[in-house]
């Protein structure tokens, strides 16, 4: 395996767990925005409690692939760029308005003696907003990569995948903080959206594949020959998470759900592979000057050591309600 | 940086002509032969100047000369701060370390100076490697997109940032009044 490998395999790592972990952030801003029923601002307070301890830390991810594609791969970071401009900049005002207004509607709640500051309910609306666009238009990018163009019928059902996923995943992970806080109507709250977002990201990935077929049939056919056990672990993920949250095992349900949706972009990796950026830019054609990519590879390598288990450390301490 | 980038330590120092016996520039004094000294023990060490560049090879000096000033005025200043407050804090004193308006007004304005400290520094790095991005391989002329619309980037940019700004400003102000 070369560098230039090993960087790939770093940037799908980073791709993965900014899905998983950053998704389930972002799926979160979802809930909030479609908090209904007689517990919704109990669903919201859950919400926030969850994300605030780990609040942008899972943007590390994306920083990771991003520094991973301009050291490593300039030339398919030039493309990207030029070709996704526009989504790019929707999605980094989306991540920027997101952080920011998490904060300021925090800061901006109501304290015990006083009423909420003018404009923080306006904040939570543009956080749950913002949470719920950005997703949409990383899928759309992401769609715009494996196809190599933005047009097309792929990218916008890779949008809404995307959004599914996220809200998916937080929906899942929600059920077993809501149960390790004592919380179990709000534990069948979110065990309900879970079922319904795993229905239609199920649906939604079943449908994506005779789109892509449409927009890149050698792709689709790659998929399908060369990484057709991933496929079938993300259908199995899937099944099984739904099963598990029927019978209200929150754990199991994580991991299935994180094998759902890990799968679907490991297996685009495999079946990509060498292509870079269709139609025809290779790994290699991409690939930064070979003196530089050990070192980008190292400095990589380097920071996830250090990244990896500060961030599972974090999650540990703040899993721990007792310790709250 | 008198080896590998000299222009640009000519555009921090704010100097003009190449020669033995460089000034240090502070503001509009002139120490003459300091910067030679400086760099290279001798006052009579030769110190590249702006003129080894076609004036459209230089960075703007205005900007990259001021912003080098503030910097290390400010870093001066947080070192006197400093020893101000050892000074405060000698024995027998201890108790009346914070009873002075002025000494308080100093530690107040030190958080905020850092950042000015920090940004003009920054300021220096950026504004004085121009006209290159990336020192004698890539200009910043030939490395800017010419994807269309780029101006609304910017604007759409500087509206954001306005908008947030005076959102935490106001954040900010109402925790002040109310600690909790």
């Amino acid at each position: 395996m070369s560098a230039a490998d090993g960087i790939l395999v770093i940037i799908g790592a980073g791709v993965i767990a900014y899905l998983v972990l950053g998704g389930a952030d972002f799926g979160g801003g979802v809930w909030d925005l479609f908090a209904r029923g007689p517990r919704r601002d109990f669903q919201r307070q859950l919400i926030a409690s969850t994300m605030g301890p780990v609040w942008e830390a899972n943007h590390v991810w994306l920083v990771f692939v991003l520094i991973g594609l301009f050291s490593g791969f300039p030339a398919a970071f030039g493309q990207l760029s030029r070709m996704l401009a526009v989504p790019l900049a929707v999605a980094l005002l989306g991540i920027v308005l997101r952080g920011s207004a998490f904060i300021f509607r925090q800061y901006g709640a109501a304290a015990s003696t006083e009423a909420p500051v003018r404009g923080t309910a306006a904040w939570g609306r543009i956080f749950a907003i913002a949470s719920t666009v950005t997703p949409v238009t990383l899928g759309l990018c992401a769609g715009a990569v494996a196809t190599g163009q933005l047009t097309g019928p792929f990218p916008p059902v890779a949008g809404a995948l995307a959004i599914a996923f996220c809200a998916y995943l937080a929906a899942v992970f929600l059920c077993q903080e809501a149960r390790s806080r004592g919380l179990p109507a709000l534990a069948e709250d979110f065990r309900r959206r879970g079922l319904a977002a795993a229905a239609v990201a199920g649906a939604l990935a079943a449908l994506a594949v005779p789109v892509l077929a449409i927009d890149a049939p050698d792709l689709t056919s790659r998929l399908i020959d060369r990484a057709a056990v991933l496929v079938l672990c993300s259908a199995a993920g899937g099944l099984g998470s739904i099963v598990a949250l029927l019978r209200r095992r929150f754990v199991p349900a994580r991991i299935a759900a994180v094998l759902a949706v890990g799968s679907v972009v490991a297996g685009w990796g495999v079946a990509s592979y060498p292509i870079m950026v269709p139609p025809s830019l290779t790994v290699d054609q991409a690939a930064a000057p070979a003196q530089t990519l050990p070192v980008t590879l190292g400095v990589l390598i380097a920071g996830f050591a250090v990244t990896v288990p500060s961030l599972i450390l974090l999650f540990r301490i703040f899993s721990r309600p007792a310790l709250r | 940086m008198a080896t590998q980038q000299p222009v640009k330590l000519a555009a921090l120092e704010g100097l003009h002509h190449s020669g033995p016996g460089a000034p240090m520039s502070i503001g509009p004094i002139e120490l003459p032969g300091v910067l030679s000294f400086m760099l290279h023990g001798r006052t009579s060490a030769v110190v590249t100047g702006l003129d080894v560049v076609a004036p459209n090879e230089a960075p703007p000096v205005f900007f990259t000369h001021y912003a080098f000033d503030t910097m290390v005025g400010i870093g001066l200043g947080l070192l006197a701060l400093a020893a101000w407050s050892w000074w405060r804090w000698r024995p027998r004193r201890r108790a009346t370390f914070f009873d002075s308006t002025w000494f308080l007004r100093a530690i107040a304005g030190s958080g905020p100076a850092a950042v000015v400290a920090l940004i003009a520094g920054w300021i220096v790095t950026e504004v004085g490697r121009q006209p290159w991005i990336v020192h004698l391989h890539l200009r910043t002329a030939d490395a800017v997109s010419d994807q269309h619309g780029l101006y609304w980037y910017f604007y759409a940019t500087v509206a954001v940032y306005a908008i947030l700004a005076t959102s935490l400003v106001a954040v900010l102000r109402r925790l002040a009044r109310t600690p909790r």
